[in-house]
């Protein structure tokens, strides 16, 4: 590395007005970028990543912020360094999209609704280069397949809205390409992703950067995608630098503590290979041997269909319906996990929510110690379900704005008349302290609590009404890495101490393997394999849960992954009244695994 | 595109044929139109043959039955007063309303939306609080206020405008002005609030990281998207003009639609005022069809919404 940096930060400074005055995001960091160099920043949110990748493309009062003091040297096509902090606007302009771009985390929100994307992927080239309009579209053409878009002249004409999030992203990135940049600045751009589609994204940006000589400016909060891509890593958090150094080197000895802290807060897929019940992070007792006791039956779901009627036409007639799901059949035990794990649309959702009937299955039956749950009409519903609560995936959503932490958590005590006055008082104490709050949190209202904590106050209100069976959808995959880890450990302790069952609901396949005493697999609204832990992660049947094992980054730098991920077939679950789905057929591998006959 | 189109025409037929229904009800509810009509003190017979003169002693299913061929054939009925068709009644007065609705819509759309825009991008300077008060004062001000401030301005101080009549287009300027106000008032606030809301958008993020100005990024990807809640208060806002233009015709004695329903109204002279009913009626639900084929060409995602 002896060619002169392409981008030189040096002693960045930049604050943003708040109520209560100054706030400094991001302290005095300094670092370089070289040619045809992946640099990875990685850190919790209000780590100040963000904000410093806006600042080198000269947004940083996009968001409301100043650049306090601090060089931001950038090298030019023509060989001239320039300072970003101190470039006038016109020159920003031209620099932008042209010799840096960006791609960014929220494909869904990224691209504008009422264009089609490739008049928006032309607008660039138009922008940069002196090009009509047929040929900024040929551009643009040629783009769109260069990122592997499969019709790309058809997709040329449609909206964002019509696009997948994967599709999107790729548009985004097309984007980034258009003008051929020097350095791409990429923040979290498979967060938002499935991780199958996050692995081919991957895979795209390496091999364009390669292809390009390009530098990449990678901000990610996932230990995985940085061991995936990076060549050297830059740890940041609350705005200052905490460590620098190559991948490899820091993975295998960190030497900070909060780098160490980060690392090991990641979850491992592979990790909980020597046991065979959940773990907590952290814990690493070997198994207790002997016979455990067998444990009770809890939920028996059997043939749950889940439908949602498509209607077109100026009638509205009923035409089509999604299938989202399929002939879905499990047995939940007392005190065990059970994970549903699958990408967006696999219907995973839709059968949690379906068992709590906050969605009406079309048929099925959902049977709760016994009880048929789906005979169940008004009050005895209401009654049944105190012993099945949710928590639900965004606690900024999943909480009231305008309600305290104590009333929060109080209110489902209120509603089924269990306690009132100080008894209602006491316990809610007691359950607050349990997840590991405390008693002077009760009158803050939700905005004062960080995302973590809303997670334990959420937890905490579903374990009110003492219930059996708990649907955690998605708990923890709107946190933050360390606070995932924590969280992780609350819902593994409760379940020893409460002895409850979890349907626990993830796309996350690390975390699940920490989890769950089974897992099902589901794809296309149907369960694809379904077996205890170990047998489904040691031992894999169906090409789709080998393929999502195989997509999960590895959090080690000398082993990245070899084998690229093949872009999934997407299949439309909209199928026509009157269509029947194949049948459901199993074959047994062991005596809890079975994999789906198709 | 063809579908959306269907669907939004079959609503319109059905909410027109319900309004047919509850006008021709409501009139016959409220009275005998003959109470009115005759002096005091005629003798039955008259009474009786001025009944059967105007059909009154037909049964109601009847009534309705030659009222519904009638508005199919172009035949609105005769005025019980003035004793000559309603449709000629209509052809003299409904002009002076279009003209008098047409300019305070081109000219709130022509202050409203640019000044919307220039406040959003001000927005916390003293320009952008000035310009919101403006906006809150013309929200604010009864429209007979506004009218009778404006005359005594303009009329009796500066004797620059006709306070009253429709003979030249000058007459319509101070009426215009005074309908619009409110209107203009309301595109204002939502021009700000929806170029506000577009700016912090991601996609315009996207647009800046393109290297496009700030200029070109409001024209294009802003103004487009913005344009969807502003498009719905333009609706409500021609709905809404029909009931103030009553006030605003009576002060400025312009010889509109509006006067001429409420003296319809008190005096029952059904005929009239059940085809002003539905005029207006059909009024506002073609507003609302246009308004529906804009949001269709300004958001491709409309076209696709499964109810």
């Amino acid at each position: 590395m002896n060619k002169p940096p392409l981008l030189s930060i040096e002693n960045l400074c930049i604050s943003f007005k708040t109520g209560s005055g100054r706030l400094l995001a991001v302290e005095k960091l300094s670092f370089d970028v070289s040619p045809g160099e992946c640099v990875a920043i990685v850190g919790e949110s209000g780590s100040g990543k963000s904000v410093t990748a806006m600042s080198i493309l000269g947004l940083t009062t996009f968001n409301g912020g100043v650049i306090e003091q601090g060089t931001l040297q950038f090298r030019q096509r023509n060989g001239e360094l320039v300072d970003l902090a101190q470039l006038p606007e016109r020159q920003l302009e031209s620099i932008r999209g042209d010799e840096i771009a960006m791609v960014f985390q929220e494909p869904m929100t990224s691209l504008n609704p009422v264009f089609t994307v490739g008049e928006q992927v032309a607008e660039v080239v138009k922008q940069h280069r002196q090009v009509g309009k047929t040929e900024a579209s040929a551009r643009a053409l040629e783009l769109l397949k260069r990122v592997q878009i499969a019709e790309a002249e058809t997709r040329f004409r449609q909206y964002p809205h019509e696009l997948s999030g994967g599709m999107r992203q790729r548009i985004v990135i097309a984007m980034a390409l258009a003008c051929s940049p020097r350095l791409l600045i990429a923040d979290e751009p498979t967060t938002a992703l499935d991780v199958t589609i996050q692995a081919q994204i991957l895979d795209l940006l390496k091999e364009l950067a390669r292809q390009d000589g390009l530098s990449l400016l990678f901000i990610t909060h996932d230990m995985g995608v940085v061991a995936e891509i990076a060549d050297r890593v830059i740890v940041m958090r609350q705005g200052c630098k905490v460590e620098e150094g190559p991948t490899e080197t820091l993975f295998a000895s960190p030497v900070q503590p909060y780098t160490r802290q980060l690392l090991d807060a990641v979850p491992r897929l592979g990790a909980m290979a020597s046991f065979a019940e959940p773990r907590a992070f952290g814990d690493h007792r070997p198994d207790l041997v002997g016979d455990k006791p067998a444990r009770l039956p809890l939920l028996r779901v059997r043939d749950l269909v889940s439908r949602f009627p498509v209607c077109k036409g100026a009638l509205q007639r009923h035409v089509a319906n999604v299938h989202a799901v399929e002939n879905v059949s499990f047995d939940l035990a007392q005190g065990e996990t059970l994970s549903l794990v699958g990408e967006s649309g696999c219907g995973k959702s839709t059968t949690g929510r379906s068992i709590l009937r906050l969605i009406e299955p079309l048929s099925g039956t959902v049977e709760l110690a016994g009880e048929d749950i789906l005979a169940l009409k008004g009050r005895e519903l209401q009654a049944r379900r105190r012993d099945m609560q949710i928590i639900f995936q965004d606690p900024y959503a999943a909480l009231d704005p305008r309600l305290t932490a104590f009333d929060q958590v109080a209110e489902p005590l209120v509603i089924h008349k269990v306690d009132q006055g100080s008894a209602l008082r006491d316990r809610v104490v007691a359950l607050i302290e349990r997840v590991g709050l405390s008693a002077e949190h009760l009158d803050r209202y939700s905005h004062e609590f960080s995302g973590g904590q809303r997670q334990r106050l959420c937890i905490a209100r579903a374990l009110t009404l003492s219930p059996k069976l708990i649907i955690a959808d998605e708990p923890v995959s709107a946190l933050d890495v360390s606070v995932q880890a924590q969280v992780v450990n609350l819902i593994i302790e409760l379940q020893e101490e409460l002895g409850l069952s979890y349907l626990f609901i993830s796309h996350d396949m690390a975390v699940v393997e920490r989890v769950s005493h089974r897992v099902a697999v589901m794809n296309m609204g149907r369960i694809v394999e379904i077996g205890s832990r170990a047998a489904v992660f040691g031992n894999p049947q169906h090409p789709y849960t080998q393929s999502l094992l195989a997509a999960v980054p590895s959090t080690d730098p000398t082993t990245k992954r070899k084998v690229p991920v093949a872009p999934t077939q997407l299949v439309s679950p909209v199928h026509p009244v009157g269509y029947l789905p194949p049948e459901t057929r199993f074959e047994r591998i062991s005596a809890d695994h079975h994999v789906l006959v198709n | 595109m063809l579908d959306f189109l269907a669907r939004r025409m079959i609503g319109a037929i059905i909410t027109l044929c319900v309004v047919i229904a509850a006008v021709f009800a409501a009139t016959r509810l409220s009275g005998n139109a003959m109470d009115y009509l005759l002096p005091p003190g005629t003798d039955a017979a008259t009474r009786a043959a001025m009944i059967q003169h105007f059909g009154l002693d037909q049964p109601l299913w009847s009534q309705f039955f030659h009222f519904v061929r009638g508005l199919f054939n172009g035949d609105f009925g005769i005025s019980l007063y003035e004793r000559r068709p309603v449709a000629d009644i209509y052809a003299e007065r409904l002009p002076n309303t279009l003209i008098l609705f047409a300019y305070a819509l081109c000219f709130s759309l022509a202050v409203g939306v640019p000044l919307g825009i220039f406040a959003a991008l001000k927005r916390g300077s003293a320009v952008g609080s000035v310009i919101m008060g403006l906006a809150f004062l013309g929200y604010a001000t009864p429209n007979f206020v506004l009218a009778i401030l404006m005359i005594l301005f303009f009329s009796l101080k500066l004797h620059l405008l006709p306070s009253s009549g429709s003979a030249t287009p000058l007459h319509f300027v101070m009426p215009a002005l005074v309908l619009s106000a409110l209107m203009l008032a309301e595109i204002l606030r939502f021009t700000r609030n929806a170029m506000l809301d577009v700016m912090s958008q991601d996609y315009i993020r996207t647009a800046r990281a393109k290297g496009m100005s700030r200029f070109s990024v409001i024209g294009k990807h802003a103004l487009r998207n913005a344009a969807i809640p502003v498009v719905t208060i333009i609706g409500l806002q021609i709905a809404g003009m029909v009931g103030r233009c009553v006030l605003v015709e009576a002060i400025f004695a312009t010889k509109g639609i509006g006067d001429l329903i409420v003296h319809a109204a008190i005096g029952r002279d059904y005929p009239v005022l059940q085809f002003g009913v539905i005029f207006i009626a059909s009024l506002v639900v073609f507003t609302s069809v246009v308004i529906d084929l804009l949001y269709a060409l300004i958001d491709p995602r409309v076209k696709v919404t499964v109810s």
